[in-house]
């Protein structure tokens, strides 16, 4: 994918092929997970007719509705609908939720976006300094400590860890709300930040372990190196050698690692989403999956797919900011 | 050291700051009770058209705080005139009249009358199978009069309003007009208008449902006239917000932190330690029965000796204690039929329940011929008091010799499963009470299990063509006998409880066939 570049005059024109060649390179992954998606929900037994009439409705009640709904069309001709409405600018329509699919995903995706971005907030300020903090205190016992800490973080569930918080922190001290979501637009930071926090930490404690390891080793590795002990014996003070000698260059592995994490903590979300009874995407997957609301579930997965794909690119645009030597292909 | 004491200053300072904006309501209003009651329940409604949905809880939120029904439930189980002022049944029972309260406002402000009742029944009658099985398709309810309507079938019924008062699919009464703006793909109303104290307001997806008081509504009872679901109703509390929180453990936080007035569906696991404190109240109450139902209609389970070989084995006091946790919340008892001051409860053929004789098993197993098939025991793994009984009865069942095996899918599946007679040999479920013996649907021709035993059906005619009461119930003792003795087609396994959990503050409250919001008001 990378090469050290001797194309350094075609910078700004690499980037646009590459840039092209991505978003084409979507189409078929998208296509690939349309069927794929669509296949398997619909190949699992289960129909939205029967759940939305429960358990005690009648055979002939479940069959009205089910061709009132058009679940009795063959599947072929349901995808190629559901394909036609994508072209068309239509995600589809929920079986149960009274709103167009655009709104229902931007909606679940709201709660979802903010909590995975305080997580990684959470993730970087806390796994990348006692990283470092690790890695200058070699074999002592704050190394050990942190260490210890980074494979509890690495160990405990993010549901259990959900839980022990809420009892501290909700049931017990009573200063945190114990779930649910209030949008930042309309509530503002702190009141975001209050229904977050708990979630978030829950959330991202797991890869902060993995962030103070991968930091640990990137930043072992280039202290030991020459011109940092050169540097070091010109008189570099301690916080330079470190944040600007040692980091810089012990960086993209940790790059590598947070590109990861953030697609960790968009996947791990929904457990999280469930404990915490925020409305993000993560649960509206759950609940159309148990519900067999298959247009949301679809759409769900495909835009999840596309945030993904952005990730990626994301982090790949990323590099070449942060070291030059990296060059997009060709 | 000094930036330690800046990073816990400023830390300190936030979570200040976050803490003042959890309780600043609290000085903004010096009223005695709270504007606002918070309920936590864990089952997401699929719409909130009850006509068109039997799952409980959208009965729960909408039946007596946006919507009524024509007669309604009290807790003794009887039945009660709400939106009529009374009824009258043809001596043959086949024709029903009923009139009208005249004054009762519909929430778009026009008076109720019986065009909006016979349209709204003939709907139910039309979307609810049950309904139309009992009542006759055909048979329309009719506008006599501006507050009389009634209904003329081909064939007696006697219990047209138990089922009205309890059916699954709630008979709602709406404005006719609002008939019109139903969605033509799911046939659901997209306008929530009733005749309760409650508007709807908003149904936050994965949030909250939230109904707001309908200021211009008049109680159509007067105060202290209520009893479970009939009679008087107000909305004591402005704002209700049925907050949807579908983790046990994080509906019994947010009830001990304050967060929830109300929390349904705990773990009996709990019970003990919300009894025993007084910040709390707790309320327990009959929920209805488990039942294993047996596939009828082909398999190994087809053979009604293979069934009472399976039912002898059963010992349901393990079963309800591995369901239960705790034996408050369960009840051994044989009566299809399970409260017990109704003239419909029966002992007859209580000899047969709760046998735990894996040796008659044996020898019935011997009588019919078994050779080892795989008994397929349908369970969801949702439920967990159904897989629970579904792991003792597995080796309650192993032990005696019948290899049976557990089909364990998630609940969607579960649903699909049980209808295909094809998929299991036997599911674990549970019912709400009953009132009457047609009303049981595990009993019945058509649904899943498929009871089509020539006497059983014949029985249910008698009972439902009967106009004398004392000869219906003795058919009825009949019929129960016939079933534990001969034809069995379900095992009962216990009757099963389950309890609400109330802040202390939280007065008024109905709890019958769920918690409900009227009346209910919370000290600050």
């Amino acid at each position: 994918m990378f090469y050290d570049g001797q194309n350094e005059g075609k910078g700004v024109t690499d980037v646009r092929k590459y840039l092209i060649r991505r978003i084409l390179t979507l189409i078929p992954v998208l296509f690939i997970v349309s069927v794929v998606i669509f296949t398997l929900i619909h190949l699992t037994p289960g129909d939205p007719a029967r759940i939305m009439l429960g358990a005690q409705a009648s055979e002939s009640d479940v069959e009205a509705l089910r061709e009132t709904m058009g679940f009795n069309k063959p599947l072929p001709v349901q995808y190629f609908d559901w394909m036609a409405d994508i072209f068309h600018g239509n995600l589809g329509k929920s079986v149960y939720i009274n709103q167009p699919m655009t709104e229902i995903i931007a909606d679940h995706m709201g709660p979802t976006i903010m909590l995975t971005m305080y997580a990684m907030i959470f993730v970087i300020l806390v796994g990348i300094p006692l990283g470092i903090i690790a890695a200058k205190k070699r074999g002592t016992i704050a190394d050990s400590a942190i260490e210890g800490l980074s494979m509890v973080g690495i160990s405990i569930p993010s549901f259990l860890l959900g839980l022990l918080l809420i009892l501290l922190f909700v049931v017990k001290l009573k200063w945190l709300p114990v779930g649910g979501y209030k949008p930042l637009k309309e509530y503002g930071f702190l009141e975001n930040l209050r229904y977050l926090v708990l979630p978030a930490v829950a959330l991202g404690f797991m890869e902060t372990g993995l962030i103070i390891r991968m930091t640990r080793s990137s930043v072992l590795e280039v202290l030991n190196c020459d011109y940092i002990k050169m540097a070091k014996a010109k008189g570099v003070k301690e916080f330079w050698l470190v944040f600007k000698h040692a980091l810089k260059n012990a960086i993209l592995p940790i790059l590598t690692t947070i590109g990861q994490t953030l697609m960790g903590l968009l996947s791990g979300a929904s457990i999280v989403e469930t404990v915490f009874n925020i409305p993000g995407a993560g649960q509206l997957i759950i609940n159309s999956v148990s519900k067999r609301d298959y247009e949301v579930i679809q759409a769900d997965v495909l835009v999840i797919a596309v945030i993904n794909v952005l990730v990626c690119f994301l982090i790949d645009i990323l590099y070449s900011v942060v070291d030059p030597r990296v060059r997009l292909e060709k | 050291m000094k930036r330690w004491k800046k990073v816990s200053a400023l830390v300190m300072s936030v979570a200040m700051a976050m803490s003042l904006g959890a309780g600043s309501t609290v000085f903004a209003d010096e009223a005695e009770y709270d504007d606002e009651l918070h309920i936590a329940f864990s089952d997401v409604p699929d719409t909130l058209d009850c006509v068109n949905t039997s799952s409980d809880s959208c009965g729960n939120i909408m039946v007596g705080t946006v919507f009524d029904t024509l007669v309604a439930l009290a807790t003794d189980y009887s039945v009660k005139p709400e939106l009529c002022e009374s009824w009258e049944i043809s001596d043959d029972a086949t024709e029903y009249t009923y009139k009208l309260k005249q004054g009762v406002m519909f929430q778009n402000g026009a008076e109720m009358k019986a065009s909006d009742v016979a349209a709204s029944m003939n709907r139910w009658v039309a979307n609810f199978g049950t309904a139309a099985t009992y009542i006759g398709a055909e048979n329309k309810f009719e506008v006599v009069d501006d507050y009389t309507v009634k209904i003329k079938m081909d064939h007696p019924y006697l219990y047209l309003n138990e089922l009205i008062a309890t059916a699954a699919q709630k008979p709602i009464i709406v404005p006719e007009s609002t008939l019109d703006t139903i969605d033509p793909e799911t046939g659901n109303l997209t306008e929530f208008i009733g005749t309760g104290p409650y508007l709807f307001d908003e149904w936050a997806a994965d949030q909250y449902i939230k109904l707001t008081k309908w200021d211009d509504y008049t109680p159509y009872f007067e105060e202290g006239e209520e009893d479970g679901w009939y009679g008087y109703k107000e909305a004591a509390t402005p704002t209700v917000y049925y907050d949807i929180v579908t983790d046990d453990a994080t509906r019994l936080a947010g009830l001990q932190s304050g967060e929830y007035d109300v929390a349904l569906g705990l773990s009996p696991d709990n019970y003990e330690m919300l009894d025993s404190d007084d910040a709390y109240k707790t309320y327990t109450e009959l929920d209805g029965d488990m039942v294993m139902i047996y596939n009828k209609k082909e398999g190994v389970a087809s053979d009604a000796t293979f069934r009472r070989a399976v039912n002898a084995a059963l010992n349901d006091d393990d079963i309800g204690l591995a369901s239960y946790g705790n034996s408050d919340f369960y009840k051994i008892n044989s009566s299809y039929m399970c409260v017990e001051d109704s003239e419909w409860y029966s002992t007859e053929g209580a000899d047969q329940y709760n046998q735990n004789d894996p040796e008659k098993t044996k020898e019935l197993l011997d009588e019919c011929g078994y050779d080892g098939e795989t008994f397929r025991l349908l369970v969801a793994s949702s439920e967990t008091d159904f897989y629970n009984a579904a792991v003792v009865i597995q080796q309650e069942l192993q032990a005696a010799g019948v290899n049976c095996e557990l089909v364990t899918t998630d609940w969607a599946t579960y649903l699909n499963y049980a209808a295909d007679p094809t998929q299991f040999d036997a599911f674990i479920t549970s019912f709400s009470v009953k009132q009457v013996p047609p009303l049981i649907l595990y009993l019945s021709a058509t649904w899943n299990g498929w009871a089509t035993d020539e006497n059983l059906v014949s029985g249910f005619e008698e009972i439902n063509a009967a106009t004398d009461k004392e000869a219906a119930i003795a058919t009825w003792n009949d019929l129960q006998k016939y079933c534990w003795e001969e034809y069995m087609p379900v095992s009962k396994l216990c009757d099963k409880y389950v309890y609400a959990a109330t802040s202390a503050k939280v007065q008024d409250i109905t709890v019958f066939k769920s918690a409900h919001a009227w009346n209910v008001k919370v000290e600050k």
